[in-house]
């Protein structure tokens, strides 16, 4: 795995340069920030456009603020994967770059790895930012909340983005096509959220990792290790297929 | 409360979702100025979007708009 290190330097700047970071931040910090002001204000706001109409809402708790960031997170997280990572490999090949990367003493496989952890590192890095955000909001606005439950909810969400990455990593190392990767990507993420419902498979989604997480929130103990090592399982698979694929290509 | 209440209650929330807004527009606009070509080739349009369309507006054209 030669030049890794070089590699993963090289990528995470790319993720600067190509505002991809910046976007990613950007979009997270945004519902992070939303979600809590939302649902406290919401009544409120309800009540001065529309004098006449009383509404009865119950106010928000604390459980609902974080369960609400976590699933818009994910639905927007799911989008931007796909979106950023889409042209992650046939982009680089259709404009010549990798071939001038991989003319380099550096491996194909390190060419992948880098790409993976500079994305993941983009994807931990926005969530943890505004995750501190959410909270913060959360608990200046509605109350105290459980960290250490809203703490193991994000590392739950991180490796399903590290999911998301991958596959969307492998679909692009398949297709010249960008639109066709991220469609593909897509299509296989969403579809394996709908299986979550159906019952003994719906366990084993990586969507599962994501109800798992909002479960501890309010003091649900059923865990989902299935969903965890299938999770890692696809993580390995995709980044293993995604090398069969460049290992033979001229990129 | 009135609204009037509930809106000073919001502002000290609602200053830093500006500024994060405020802050993409601003660079989105700086890649556009400095940028020598633009996918469709409308700098107006681009312009247009990143400053009307909140958060998606910057996005958008920081994806699929820059042309190296």
């Amino acid at each position: 795995m030669s030049g890794l290190g070089v590699l993963i330097k090289k990528e995470l700047k790319e993720q600067l340069k190509t505002y991809r970071f910046l976007i990613i931040t950007t979009a997270f910090l945004f519902f992070g920030l939303t979600t809590p002001l939302m649902l406290k204000y919401l009544p409120e706001i309800l009540k001065m456009a529309g004098e006449d109409i009383i509404i009865d809402i119950p106010p928000a708790t604390v459980v609902q603020a974080l369960t609400e960031y976590a699933g818009t997170i994910v639905q927007i997280g799911v989008l931007i994967a796909v979106l950023v990572t889409m042209g992650a490999i046939s982009r680089e090949s259709e404009k010549g770059t990798a071939a001038m990367v991989l003319s380099k003493p550096v491996s194909r496989i390190a060419f992948i790895l880098a790409k993976l952890f500079a994305l993941s590192t983009s994807f931990v890095a926005a969530l943890v930012l505004a995750s501190m955000a959410c909270y913060g909001y959360t608990v200046l606005l509605l109350g105290e909340a459980d960290i250490v439950a809203f703490i193991a909810l994000n590392g739950l969400l991180i490796l399903f983005f590290v999911v998301s990455i991958s596959v969307t990593l492998l679909f692009s190392s398949m297709f010249k096509s960008q639109l066709a990767a991220g469609g593909l990507a897509l299509v296989v993420l969403v579809g394996q959220a709908i299986m979550v419902n159906i019952p003994r498979i719906g366990a084993y989604m990586p969507s599962n990792l994501v109800s798992w997480g909002t479960g501890l929130l309010s003091g649900d103990i059923a865990s989902a290790w299935g969903a965890v090592r299938i999770s890692l399982a696809i993580i390995i698979a995709c980044l293993y297929l995604t090398w069969l694929k460049v290992r033979n290509k001229d990129l | 409360m009135d609204g009037l209440d509930t809106i000073v209650e919001m502002l000290p929330f609602i200053i830093p979702l500006l500024i994060l807004q405020l802050a993409l527009m601003i660079v989105a606009l700086v890649d556009l100025i400095k940028r020598q070509r633009v996918k469709g080739d409308n700098k107006v349009l681009w312009a247009l979007l990143i400053v009307l369309v909140n958060i998606i507006g910057p996005v958008v054209y920081l994806i699929f708009g820059r042309e190296e």
